[in-house]
């Protein structure tokens, strides 16, 4: 699952990502300063509970924020050739958003997946048509030449035949593992279960050997034994193409279990950021710890399962100083409802939004005073 | 596929048989037949010999009868193709709804195409281009239109082309033309009267279907499956007319099933009336206003005759389009 | 030790509105309809509407309906502000119209004699009437000189008899948006009631009321409308046939109503509350309109509220065509009847003026409609 020693080789960097919405009662921050990296082959887990952001993050990498959001940040993605050269680096966000070049990473590069597979398909057209249309659109074969040692740069690609595509889909069904995939491919969405359908949008997104796969709660409307299912199939060929993951989910479970490196995001900011192993083990902001110690746990007794006190806010009436405050087990009077803490690094490779950390104490003078308020008079 | 067909055709026969006997009742329910009208034009005239023709004539039309005999008489020789004589002009009703019918479907026609042509891409860019100026132009032009009843409008325009522009748009063909052979040059001449009542008659149906267009369009880029297509990379223009119109013009499809046949007669009867033009729907308000019995009763059971069958056609249509409706 | 709360990086938000404070759903309905100018500027027409043809028209109208004068067809004396010489009046006044044969049609028309004028009054005495049917007065909102038994005013022009047409919309106006509201109150009855008991009892009582719309239905509206309302004989006194025309419009369109009715009846019967007041014994009937009815409120108001416009469009066509209402009733339809004809329109055009009126009482009701619509939906923005 994870590699003691990873070789940081990152795929899309994300910097300080903002992503704001101007409604009629306000200005909701859905994303307020996300960073952090997805390196390849690597699989970076997102958790939070709903409304927290993490949905639009990974919309906003793929430059589809919905109206009337806007984005500002950096993104930044590498593109590597065939033989492992960099040959590009794309700044996703200040791309045109119907236009080609994000066109061609859509589903080409980093691909998607969702989460109601039931309503992800166009329901008139068939699963066939579903990944031959993307595969037209991505897959590219090269010329047959002469001198077939030329190097992948140079050689002529073209575009696939109706027959060809036709067999890379069913070759992509079977893959995921639907049966009779010769047929399947041409059932109907409503003709499948929901299993099913997330096993052919998986195939669809894979179709292209993308270099991502953003996963947006891809399990959350399935059975447990399904999503166990899936989960292998995510694994099992994220090993085969080397792809990277970005897994997003509320799920700690699910988490534990795909995640290489975990964002743990509340109200649109990041809190805190980690190996998997170091998070569940060493969780450093009170909102982990929360999490963490919600999960009931087979065979312990207790009398009560512990929740998160409070509700999460509304978005036109945060609260002060840190968003959390409100439901913090470690609220310090004074200090949390004054001071907004800032993201800083408070372990090796472990980051955190929190004040009970120096780090993360702005360094303005009227944060300092109220760290260290002088001696009463 | 099979039985549904034939209990679809069996349904619909009862239904003529009671649509003919209600529509019977009531095209006889005025008071006095069309022999007293017509005596009372005639005398009106000056012909005092037609009442002593009365009685001849109320044998000859079956009009001395019951009323259910009188409806017999008709719906056994209707089944057999004959449709009974109109008073008014004293031939078979056949005859002369024939010689309308195909003057009806091609006005029909036109303005079908009219519609959809004007409609389906400024509904399209309406959605696409929500709040948006042009947005705001297409839904007030489209909200004024559902607003403006087409015989008003015939009235106005009529006063247009006649006071202001000083043409001639009564009727289809120009008197050249009127009882000519059909040539390039008669169907040229038809082109340069159809566009006014077609255009009136488009324009009530533009407005609803750009309406209904937008609306549903709108409805649809709310939902998954088009988001996803974008994030599999495709061209807004795929999305938008590959996947989203796609699934947004089924309502349309039904709509435009069940008018587009009975509104080959019943589409634009006061339009036509207006401007006086040689298809059915006049011939259907004369037969009314003189108690042309056959007449008019022919006429409501061929609508609801279209009527149906322009369903079944529909629901046969969806059925092939939209494969989630094939297993029911 | 400072009180000051110097708070650094908090994120501003931005609010615009006050909360709102009512929560209620008809004040939400309200509120949400207020901010839809389009919905209210329909309201306000549809207002002016009913005061001036409806309630007040006698008042309105500078003469009465059936008045005639010896001015045959001639054309609208429009009010003028500037003479000949260039004076500017603040009271408004008309010309006086002189009768001439044009050489070249052999017709009588009416031109405008600019040396003489008639200037306007309001509140002005006229022909005495009984306003809202009962109280006797004779002052009209505007007029030439009542001493002056030559002056006359004609905003429209006038008709083969001489009558003043912008007087006779007014009224025609009474007929014809009283025949909308009347035959919508009709198709709300039946509708409403047959499709709530229908839905709420099922079995052999919706089997035959859906077998009997479907039968309807099968019909188009307006032909067999059409064909209805010829069936009216024209011997009936005026108001028998306005009675039975209203019906006729009612029971053509009820069917759709009362499907509708009955699906929302259908699906309301299983919510919780209806098993709740039936657990207390409630009767049937208590529950049907007390609070089955009541729910699809929302639905039926909005129907109602487009339905009107046609209403008015149905019988304008029929009486258009001398079916139903016929002169000398004064209805828009009948007034239309005027401008049938080619010859009509090129001689008399003011004919269609009634068009206009027609076609802004229809738009204001559609706006109001759409605006009801809206504002009654809790989840439309």
């Amino acid at each position: 699952m994870t590699e003691k020693t990873r070789e940081r080789d990152p795929l899309v960097t994300v910097k300080d990502l903002h992503v704001e919405f101007d409604v009629r009662d306000g200005i909701v921050h859905s994303v307020d300063g996300a960073s952090f990296n997805i390196y390849r082959g690597q699989t970076l887990g997102i958790i939070g509970e709903s409304g927290c952001g993490k949905s639009i993050t990974a919309k906003a990498i793929m430059n589809m924020v919905p109206k009337p959001g806007k984005m500002r940040g950096e993104i930044t993605f590498y593109q590597k050739s065939d033989d492992g050269q960099i040959i590009d680096q794309v700044r996703l966000d200040q791309t045109d958003p119907d236009g080609e070049i994000i066109r061609k990473i859509r589903g080409g590069h980093i691909a998607m997946i969702f989460q109601e597979p039931m309503s992800s398909l166009t329901p008139v057209y068939s699963t066939g048509f579903h990944l031959m249309e993307a595969i037209k659109l991505h897959r590219f074969l090269p010329v047959e030449t002469i001198g077939k040692q030329m190097t992948s740069n140079l050689q002529k690609k073209r575009q696939v035949t109706e027959e060809e595509a036709r067999n890379i889909a069913i070759d992509m069904l079977r893959r995921v593992g639907i049966p009779n995939a010769a047929k399947r491919i041409d059932s109907y969405p409503h003709q499948l279960s929901g299993g099913q359908r997330q096993r052919v949008m998986i195939a669809i997104a894979l179709s292209t050997s993308p270099d991502l796969l953003i996963a947006d709660e891809p399990t959350t409307a399935l059975d447990v034994s399904i999503e166990a299912q899936i989960l292998d199939l995510m694994r099992d060929l994220q090993k085969n193409d080397n792809m990277a993951i970005m897994f997003i989910t509320h799920n700690l479970g699910v988490i534990a279990e795909i995640a290489n490196e975990v964002v743990v995001m509340y109200m649109g900011k990041e809190v805190e950021r980690a190996t998997t192993i170091e998070l569940f083990e060493n969780p450093k902001h009170p909102y982990t710890t929360a999490l963490l110690g919600s999960i009931p746990n087979i065979g312990e007794k207790k009398s009560e399962l512990k929740t998160i006190a409070g509700m999460v806010p509304s978005p036109f009436n945060l609260p002060s100083g840190c968003v959390f405050h409100p439901r913090c087990p470690a609220f310090m009077p004074g200090k949390c409802d004054r001071v907004n803490p800032n993201y800083a690094e408070v372990a090796e490779d472990h980051w955190a939004r929190c004040l009970l950390y120096d780090g993360c104490w702005p360094e303005t003078a009227e944060a300092q005073a109220i760290k260290n308020p002088a001696v009463a008079d | 596929m099979g039985s549904f067909i034939i209990r679809r055709v069996f349904y619909a026969i009862i239904m003529l048989i009671v649509v003919s006997f209600v529509s019977f009742i009531i095209i006889s329910l005025p008071a006095g037949d069309f022999m007293d009208q017509k005596i009372a034009e005639l005398q009106a005239r000056g012909d005092q010999s037609a009442s002593m023709r009365v009685d001849e004539y109320r044998e000859r039309y079956g009009l001395d009868k019951p009323v259910l005999t009188q409806y017999w008489l008709w719906i056994s020789n209707f089944v057999q193709g004959d449709f009974g004589i109109s008073f008014e002009f004293d031939r078979p009703v056949r005859e002369l709804i024939g010689q309308r019918f195909t003057l009806s479907i091609i006005l029909s026609l036109a303005t079908l195409i009219l519609t959809w042509a004007i409609a389906i891409p400024l509904g399209v860019y309406s959605a696409v281009n929500q709040y948006s100026l042009g947005d705001q132009v297409v839904t007030a032009i489209a909200f004024i239109g559902l607003g403006v009843p087409g015989f008003l409008l015939a009235l106005v325009i009529l006063y247009i082309a006649v006071v202001v522009l000083g043409q001639d748009v009564v009727g289809l063909f120009s008197q050249k033309y009127l009882d000519a052979p059909w040539s390039l040059a008669r169907v040229w001449d038809l082109l340069k009267h159809i566009w006014v009542p077609a255009l009136i008659g488009a324009v009530t149906g533009t407005a609803g279907t750009i309406r209904i267009m937008r609306g549903n369009l709108l409805n649809t880029f709310g939902q998954a499956f088009i988001e996803a297509a974008r994030a599999r990379g495709l061209k807004q223009n795929s999305v938008i007319w590959r996947h989203a119109v796609r699934m947004a013009i089924t309502p349309l499809i039904i709509i435009l099933g069940t008018e587009a046949l009975p509104g080959i007669i019943a589409g634009n009867l006061l339009v036509e009336r207006v401007l006086n033009l040689p298809t059915i729907g006049p011939l259907y308000i004369n037969a009314l206003l003189s108690q042309d019995m056959y007449m008019a009763g022919t006429v409501l059971v061929l609508i609801v005759f279209l009527l149906l069958v322009g369903t079944l056609i529909t629901d046969l249509v969806l059925a092939w389009t939209d494969p989630r409706i094939r297993l029911e | 030790m400072s009180e000051a709360a110097a708070i650094p990086d908090v994120v501003p938000v931005v609010s615009k509105d006050k909360k709102k404070v009512s929560q209620n759903y008809w004040s939400l309905v309200w509120w949400k309809f207020r901010r839809n100018r389009l919905a209210v500027i329909g309201a306000i027409i549809l207002l002016i509407y009913y005061i001036t043809c409806i309630f007040f028209a006698e008042f309105f109208a500078p003469y009465p309906k059936e008045l005639e004068s010896d001015y045959l067809e001639a054309r609208p004396t429009y009010f003028q502000f500037r003479d000949e010489a260039g004076n500017f009046s603040l009271r408004p006044f008309v010309y006086r119209l002189e009768e001439k044969i044009d050489v070249a049609t052999r017709s009588r028309v009416y031109e405008y004699d600019k040396t003489v004028k008639y200037p306007i009054y309001f509140f002005v005495k006229g022909e005495p009437y009984k306003l809202l049917g009962f109280i006797p007065a004779d002052r009209h909102f505007f007029g030439t000189d009542p001493a002056n038994p030559d002056a006359k005013v004609f905003l429209m022009g006038t008709d083969k008899l001489g009558r003043d047409q912008f007087s006779r919309i007014l009224y025609g106006g009474r007929i014809s948006l009283f025949i909308g509201l009347f035959s919508v109150a009709v198709f709300l009855f039946i509708g409403v009631t047959l499709g709530a008991i229908s839905g709420y009892y099922g079995g052999a009582t919706d089997i035959i009321v859906m077998r009997i719309t479907e039968l309807l239905s099968a019909f188009p509206q307006e032909p067999l409308f059409l064909a209805l309302g010829a069936a009216v004989p024209v011997a009936w006194p005026s108001t028998r046939v306005f009675f039975i025309v209203t019906i006729l419009l009612a029971l053509v369109q009820w069917g759709g109503l009362a499907r509708q009715v009955r699906g929302l009846v259908l699906s309301g019967r299983e919510e919780q509350y209806v098993l709740a007041a039936q657990s207390f014994g409630a009767s049937d009937r208590r529950i049907i309109f007390n609070h089955l009815i009541p729910a699809t409120m929302s639905h039926v108001i909005v129907i109602a509220t487009l339905k009107i416009p046609q209403m008015i469009l149905l019988e304008t066509a029929l009486s258009f065509l001398g079916l139903g209402l016929v002169p000398p009733t004064v209805s828009w339809g009948t007034l239309l009847q005027n401008a049938n004809t080619v010859r009509a329109i090129s001689f008399a055009p003011w004919y269609l003026f009634a068009v206009p009126f027609i076609l802004l009482s229809i738009m204001a009701y559609n706006m109001l409609g759409d605006g009801l619509r809206d504002a009654m939906d809790p989840y439309s923005k």
